[in-house]
């Protein structure tokens, strides 16, 4: 038994199924006892809570460039040895080196302590939080005439142990609440969103962002688009707030530098380190290490102790993101961005926090600058085709930029770019650098939870794709 | 992984254990097998072995609704999941619209649907390297300036088991076997910083039959044109253009149409298409049935969610609404019966009209055909529409050249109500059976 309590695996166990293990280079078992708790406000009422439990044990062989893999839903040394043997399938050769090896605890450190644990608040609390979010959002406007709110908390506790001798165990919170907010008014109806997600216990409401606050923006935001104006289309220049436009940095550089699209050649980025990639003035980050962000990890889904790794120093391509399998075949430096979804999948490069640190500029001087463009607060999400560098974004709160000033608000709009020649157009980058603490979840074939953030930036001409011909 | 009878079995005793607690109990069992392979440059990269399950309860009493679900199926994984069902529903407020279904809606339809295929249990992981393998090689043959980033196989086998308080319990299972790859090529271009830009495609093929996969030679052979075709793709003039949708661009506008139509989304008053059953909201061309019982068909269903038997049923009639798509509480809340459409439409079909993507395209004088679209601009419930998308640039019924990083914008209710032309080439391995399709004028936003 160990500090997680609820996964009764030990070191002795993991010993016996290595030691089973006649094929591949390297293994690992990653066990995780997940237990989520969701609860759904509609029609003014709390309309359902659900409670899930999600637990299991991943097993890992990998022999050379091959991984095989299988897990089993539970903690039995029976179904993982079983398991295991699955696993090596594919392995043609090679033996994990297991035996003698002397056991190494990797700590993952207290980079998100809940002072307001998640597991031993009662359901009450949950349901007093959301129903202040409802309260705040209904108030906020009389056109304000429908509110769904989703609370969902997650204690994730995970237990990994390799052939190496390395083990580490981890308790992961995340609590992730989101609003929704419609507005009529003469048959005109906009939706507003608002939402917290960190890596905390339930302190989030009082250290973060308050149950009243993510109400009223979810309310303010629809109120704002009922005055919209279909956004127009052609190329201009972008402005983005600074905090959630960091999907922009996700998207554009953040997905084509994750070492699997490297080492398979696939991103545009591939073979161009020490390249000028992007406007002098961009230094981007991917960071593990900002204490209670939803990307904070202590280490990642294979033990490897997290960092803040510097992608593109000043406009220079300076290094990957990448797992234990990529940093073998690609020689480089383990930068700990194995991640999962669960106990039910291999570990991939992923992004933990990607951002854009902080620039010079006023960011009023910024908006200044621009004669008539685009400025844009809030965000839908995003997407890239990593091959091509094409991405887009699509933002859910937006305006006009006429005259060095912020105007009319402009909705139904996707905007598209190419990455390389996106980030080589920044020509301004504000000094307000800032953290989303949205609810972002990255998609990639496994979801996972991810941190973004920026300063305010200026793309000297980008594509506005909304569907006003007007000039 | 265990028959459909033993889950059955399994679910029944759970909703009488539940029984004397609440008033009303649904339980739902559902297991998945799955090998699946990964080949890249003629190695094995990836294998996957897996079998999980998950079974969730929905429990209610006094009009409050609570649920929970997890893997452990064991007595003990049981009780936890009854336990706390009974903890949650204390938070939980009554719902004024809160229903159980009638009697007679809930049981398994009359169909044979064939939604196992034996030949499951010979897919070993050796033999789809094998076939994962063999496809690679036959797509990169195409072309020596291809490059593989992998190819695909897999076999998945479902089974399950849905019970519920009116003593009713139903098994179901299915079969479905995968094969794909996927493709680049470099295409560095003029005058951009992206020297290093790449065009990346492929092509894949599903279905609950082996023997209704395309053929490696198809999928090999497609994913090997799109790739190369897409070569030299620049950003189109921003404008006004005719718009075609290639059957997989067309599935997912159809996809999002019937999430539109889908209960929730209306009586949340989230979709666009509130208050239109019997309005016209698209072009007379469109017509949209629901089809749980079509033989092999990816959605085909004979019970929903809920319990509730499903039925075929007209959709969209020459453009009028005629159904929504609902579960009990939504269409209760709405006045309606309930058309077993728990968890959304089984296949919902387009009636297809006439010709394939070839046709409207010679048919076309300048306009540009769409297949990839990107992004999360596509909201049903305002109706606004906005997305990336790649293609091709079309003047006077030839294709003229590839096109990339622009978008194409208007709404949904402009959208159907702007369809011209509705092919005949849908494919057969999504439960959105959708052919290419064209849009009289949307605008562009390129160059």
């Amino acid at each position: 038994m160990n500090r997680l309590g609820v996964i009764p695996f030990s070191a002795e166990d993991a010993h016996r199924v290595f030691s089973g293990i006649r094929k591949g280079t390297f293994s690992d078992i990653f066990l995780q006892y997940r237990v989520t708790t969701s609860v759904r406000i509609e029609d003014g009422i709390v309309k359902s809570a659900t409670r899930s439990v999600s637990a299991g044990t991943g097993i890992r062989i990998v022999d050379g460039e091959s991984t095989g893999y299988s897990f089993c839903e539970n903690f039995e040394l029976d179904d993982v040895v079983s398991a295991a043997g699955f696993a090596q399938a594919i392995a043609a050769s090679g033996k994990s080196g297991t035996q003698g090896m002397k056991e190494h605890r990797i700590s993952a450190g207290m980079l998100y302590p809940q002072k307001i644990p998640l597991l031993e608040a009662n359901v009450t609390v949950r349901s007093e939080l959301v129903r202040r979010v409802l309260k705040a959002a209904e108030s906020y406007d009389p056109l304000i005439d429908r509110v769904t709110i989703n609370m969902t908390d997650t204690d994730d506790r995970i237990l990994i142990f390799n052939s190496e001798g390395e083990w580490g165990e981890d308790i992961r919170p995340m609590v992730t609440v989101s609003a929704s907010a419609r507005a009529s008014r003469d048959g005109n109806v906009q939706f507003g969103r608002s939402g917290v997600g960190m890596r905390m216990g339930f302190e989030v409401f009082e250290q973060v962002e308050s149950p009243e606050m993510i109400g009223s923006q979810a309310a303010k935001q629809a109120i704002i688009m009922l005055d919209a104006k279909p956004a127009p289309a052609g190329m201009m220049p972008v402005v983005l707030a600074p905090g959630e436009s960091g999907v922009l940095i996700h998207e554009s550089v953040g997905h084509p530098l994750e070492a699997d699209f490297i080492w398979k050649k696939t991103s545009a980025y591939t073979g161009r380190v020490g390249e000028q990639v992007a406007s002098p003035l961009c230094t981007i980050v991917d960071d593990g290490t900002i204490a209670s962000n939803r990307g904070a990890l202590g280490f990642d889904d294979e033990l490897t102790p997290t960092e803040r790794s510097v992608l593109i120093e000043k406009g220079v391509l300076s290094g990957f993101m990448d797992d234990r399998i990529t940093s073998d075949v690609l020689k480089m430096a383990r930068t700990g961005n194995g991640r999962r979804q669960s106990f039910q999948y291999a570990p991939i490069p992923r992004m933990r926090t990607t951002f854009m640190d902080n620039g010079q500029t006023p960011p009023e001087e910024i908006i200044d600058n621009v004669k008539k463009g685009v400025y844009c607060v809030a965000f839908a999400g995003g997407q890239v085709n990593i091959a091509s560098g094409d991405f887009v974004f699509v933002p859910s709160e937006a305006y006009l930029i006429e005259n060095g000033k912020i105007t009319t608000p402009i909705k139904n709009l996707t905007l598209i770019g190419n990455g390389p020649d996106a980030l080589n157009r920044v020509d301004m980058v504000g000094n307000d650098f800032k953290l989303s603490t949205g609810t972002w979840i990255c998609g990639k074939g496994q979801t996972v939870p991810v941190g973004i953030g920026l300063p305010t930036v200026r793309i000297s001409e980008l594509t506005v794709g909304g569907a006003s011909n007007e000039e | 992984m265990k028959s459909k009878d033993v889950y059955r079995e399994i679910a029944a005793e759970l909703v009488r254990k539940a029984g004397s607690d609440f008033e009303y109990v649904r339980v739902y069992v559902s297991a998945v097998e799955d090998r699946e392979v990964e080949v890249r440059n003629g190695k094995p990269e990836n294998s996957r072995f897996s079998e999980s399950i998950s079974m969730s309860v929905v429990a209610s009493r006094d009009g409050r609704t609570a649920s929970a679900s997890g893997s452990d199926i064991s007595p003990e994984g049981r009780r936890f999941l009854l336990s706390s069902v009974r903890e949650l529903i204390q938070v939980v407020d009554p719902d004024p619209w809160y229903v159980i279904p009638e009697k007679e809606t809930i049981g398994a339809s009359d169909a044979k649907l064939d939604l196992v295929d034996e030949a499951y249990e010979s897919q070993s992981v050796e033999r789809l390297l094998m076939e994962a393998g063999e496809l690679e090689t036959k797509a990169l043959a195409v072309d020596k300036r291809l490059a593989s980033t992998g190819a695909a196989a897999s076999v998945t086998k479902v089974a399950g088991a849905f019970a519920c308080s009116y003593d009713f319990s139903e098994g179901f299972e299915g079969t479905d076997f995968s094969l794909g790859v996927s493709l680049t090529v470099d295409d560095k271009s003029g005058d951009s910083a992206n020297v290093g830009r790449k065009q990346r495609n492929g092509w894949s093929t599903s279905a609950i039959h082996v023997e209704d996969l395309e053929s490696s030679d198809k999928v090999a052979e497609m994913a090997a044109s799109r790739t190369l075709a897409q070569i030299g793709s620049r950003k189109p003039p921003t404008g006004e253009f005719s718009i075609i949708f290639d059957p997989n661009s067309s599935q997912s506008f159809f996809g999002g149409i019937s999430q539109a139509l889908s209960g929730g989304s209306i009586y949340r008053g989230e979709s666009f298409l509130v208050d239109s059953i019997g309005k016209k909201i698209a072009s007379q061309v469109l017509t949209i049935r629901e089809d749980p019982f079509l033989a092999r068909g990816l959605g085909s269903r004979l019970f929903d969610l809920d319990g509730v038997k499903t039925r075929a049923f007209p959709v969209l009639e020459s453009g009028v609404l005629q159904n929504y798509l609902l579960s009990v509480y939504a269409a209760h809340r709405l006045g309606m019966m309930p058309n077993g459409c728990a968890g959304g439409s089984s296949n919902f079909v387009v009636e297809p009209g006439k010709g394939t993507v070839k046709d409207i395209i010679a048919e076309t004088s300048r306009g540009i055909l769409v297949t990839g679209l990107m992004g999360q601009g596509a909201d049903i419930r305002t109706g606004d529409y906005s997305r990336g998308a790649e293609g091709f640039f079309i003047e006077n019924g030839e294709v003229l050249y590839p096109v990339s990083e622009f978008t194409i914008s208007g709404t949904f209710q402009e959208m159907l109500a702007g369809i011209d032309w509705i092919a005949a080439d849908a494919r057969p391995d999504s439960s959105v059976l959708a052919p290419s399709v064209r849009f009289h004028r949307m605008m562009v936003a390129g160059s």
